[in-house]
């Protein structure tokens, strides 16, 4: 039983640098006394690194990175392609043509004649009629109607027949 | 991470293509040694690496520096590699006789170490066949790229106890297949 779990920590935690010092001490006592698991302990060390020893990093065709290049431009372009379908559709909301952007424009410009006219077409008899109005007020204020040349002859007061 | 990593991740990110060239030139080496070992395929492997760079290009922009990018793209890698494998684990083993590849054809580069590293190569390649493409995962992310058990579990998304049965199961593969040889060249 003992053996068993020293050789499998042999071929695992022990080879990998992952025994607590507890362990480890545990494993070395036992090595010592132990002729099958010395022996299981060299096997481990000269079978289990072997394949790896003496490797190179291998280096990839570089036709890989042209396919990789190309892939990316392709998805770039699909992209691309996609966001000018939207700019397409809204161009005519985003950048009206020429035309009508001068139509537009002059379109605003007369909204602004016509409203900036339309008030004072009517203001001016109204400020016609206040002066006539307040030259009245002030001949009936002092009581000549010589001053203001006058048609005050010309109202006539109600007779006190009509009064009454 | 060194500033002009971080540098060239942000352009990247930033859709600079001449900054993802960089680090693609940077890092295609190991995500395809990974690759290649894990999958066993020459072909599944250059596909994984288009997948994978095709991913990190779509996602470099949300990359939050909170890991390396060489831990990011072992995750993305190894997990890309093992569907890949495991799709292919379920063809017949005909058609699986027919994409076989002899390992020295799957590149030139071997660098510097030539002959030498072509024969670790094939060794590796002959003892990767006898495993199931997990414990191929576990095995090549502790030897090759020295990752923790922690590091590992986290990369595959698996317990610390699964990394280690995982582990075991490959060296006892390992171990059956040098008393194999050992017989046979005895004999």
């Amino acid at each position: 039983m003992e053996c068993k779990k020293i050789q499998e920590w042999l071929m695992t935690d022990h080879r990998d640098g992952e025994l607590n010092p507890a362990e480890g001490s545990e494993l070395r006592q036992h090595i010592e006394g132990c002729a099958v698991c010395r022996e299981f302990e060299e096997s481990v060390r000269m079978t289990v690194a072997a394949p790896f020893r003496g490797l190179a990093e291998l280096q990839p065709d570089p036709v890989v990175w042209q396919k990789i290049r190309g892939m990316i431009a392709a998805e770039e372009d699909r992209s691309q392609g996609w966001l000018r379908k939207v700019e397409r559709f809204l161009q005519p909301v985003l950048r009206p043509l020429p035309v009508f952007r001068l139509a537009f424009v002059v379109a605003m410009v007369l909204m602004v004649v016509v409203l900036a006219r339309w008030p004072f077409g009517r203001v001016e008899p109204v400020y016609a009629y206040m002066e006539e109005q307040a030259v009245f007020l002030g001949e009936l204020q002092t009581g000549n109607p010589e001053s203001s040349g006058s048609d005050a002859t010309e109202y006539e007061l109600p007779s006190a027949e009509m009064m009454s | 991470m060194d500033t002009s990593e971080r540098e060239l991740i942000i352009r990247a990110g930033a859709g600079d293509l001449r900054a993802f060239e960089s680090i693609y030139q940077r890092t295609a080496g190991f995500v395809y040694s990974l690759a290649f070992r894990v999958t066993n395929r020459k072909h599944d492997a250059e596909e994984v690496v288009q997948d994978v760079f095709l991913k990190v290009h779509k996602h470099l922009r949300n990359f939050k520096f909170e890991s390396s990018l060489k831990t990011w793209l072992y995750r993305i890698t190894v997990n890309t590699a093992l569907n890949t494998a495991k799709k292919r684990s379920r063809v017949t083993s005909r058609e699986v006789e027919e994409i076989f590849e002899d390992p020295a054809t799957v590149t030139q580069a071997y660098g510097a170490k030539g002959l030498e590293a072509e024969e670790a190569e094939k060794k590796l390649h002959g003892f990767l066949e006898q495993l199931n493409p997990d414990q191929r995962a576990c095995i090549l992310l502790r030897e090759i790229e020295a990752m923790n058990y922690q590091e590992i579990a986290e990369s595959l998304g698996i317990n610390i106890n699964t990394v280690r049965s995982r582990l075991k199961r490959a060296r006892e593969a390992l171990m059956a297949l040098g008393k194999k040889e050992v017989e046979s060249h005895g004999m």
